[in-house]
């Protein structure tokens, strides 16, 4: 009974080391999701940094996994949460990142088409453009009959 | 007027496509060569590079500390563990595509961020260096743990591996794992008692 109590404890921390682990790695690939979404490395850098404390707290539960099982859980288990937090932290960096360079672009491009029927509009407009200038200035210059003229 | 608006049609379509050139060429990410890089400094003055250098000598009961650090450049963060190796002149050392098959002796790991760099000690000591058959016995403390070691021609390798998430394992050098790239680096001692 004590020994099958013992191996059951055992499989626990194996598989709680082992979900560290994976943890580790889902966080990592949230990361680099996030950053193709567009999210900053400034943004991404204290993620980082905590994903770098969860590694520390699953390599401490993996040393100590045969010496102190209750520390090695209590280990993998801080190191679950940080990692669980940093994927749930870059979802959030990378859909904002994404939602705001989609917002950049069209933008961008709706400014791109506008311009374009700008100048297209000015193209074909132009002729007439420069009629009514012609006949603006025709309007404003005084056309003085020549006979009064040449009575001064 | 249908020759004006057709005349206005075809101009519109051009200069959006001008237009929308421009726009995609300024908003394209620039490009930019990705690599990683390590390095391996002394804090002591110590270190011998590519060939036995002259001032590789390393004394028994004196700790050697050095510096490891890696810079990532790939666009994207890294998960990085270096293997260390303490090797003889029984094998060949690492190349550009295939790992040394010298022992691991630490091999830390770490997630870099892009345009980031990791550093971390190395510290190690000769404890011991007997002469015998056919080279030298040595006895060194690595990072705390004891290490033994026969033969001649000393040196320690440093190896960098990268995390891929295809196959969920770390492979030498960076890049995809088809064509990495190896990065490594090796430093000749010569004991003296």
């Amino acid at each position: 009974m004590l020994l099958l109590m013992n191996t059951d404890r055992a499989s626990a921390q194996t598989d709680a080391i082992t979900t560290a682990k994976n943890d580790l790695i889902t966080a990592f690939q949230s990361i680099r999701t996030a950053q193709r979404q567009g999210a900053s490395n400034t943004d991404l850098l204290p993620l980082i940094n905590q994903l770098n404390t969860a590694l520390q707290y699953e390599e401490n539960a993996t040393t100590l996994e045969q010496q102190d099982p209750t520390a090695a859980d209590a280990n993998a288990f801080q190191s679950i949460n940080l990692s669980t937090n940093v994927s749930f932290q870059a979802q959030r960096l990378g859909d904002a990142a994404q939602t705001s360079s989609i917002r950049r672009i069209a933008f961008a491009y709706s400014i791109a088409l506008g311009a374009a029927t700008l100048a297209a509009l000015a193209v074909v407009e132009a002729p007439r453009a420069r009629r009514l200038i012609k006949k603006r200035q025709l309007r404003r210059a005084r056309i003085l009959p020549g006979e009064e003229e040449h009575a001064k | 007027m249908q020759n004006k608006l057709a005349t206005f049609l075809i101009l519109l379509v051009s200069f959006a496509a001008i237009f929308s050139s421009g726009t995609y060429y300024v908003l394209s990410p620039r490009a930019s060569q990705q690599f990683m890089a390590m390095g391996v400094y002394s804090r002591g003055g110590f270190l011998g590079y590519l060939s036995p250098a002259t001032n590789s000598t390393v004394t028994t009961g004196r700790p050697v500390n050095w510096t490891i650090s890696v810079t990532n450049n790939m666009g994207s963060a890294e998960f990085v563990m270096i293997i260390v190796r303490i090797a003889n002149s029984t094998l060949s050392s690492s190349n550009s595509t295939t790992p040394s098959t010298f022992p691991r002796i630490v091999t830390p790991e770490r997630f870099i961020g892009d345009e980031d760099t990791w550093s971390i000690n190395f510290t190690w000591t000769l404890q011991s260096a007997t002469p015998q058959q056919g080279g030298t016995l040595l006895n060194l403390q690595v990072e705390g743990e004891p290490v033994v070691i026969a033969g001649d021609n000393f040196r320690w390798i440093f190896e960098l591996w990268t995390y891929d998430v295809v196959c969920r394992c770390f492979h030498y050098g960076y890049g995809p794992q088809s064509a990495s790239t190896g990065v490594w680096l090796q430093v000749w001692f010569n004991p003296s008692s």
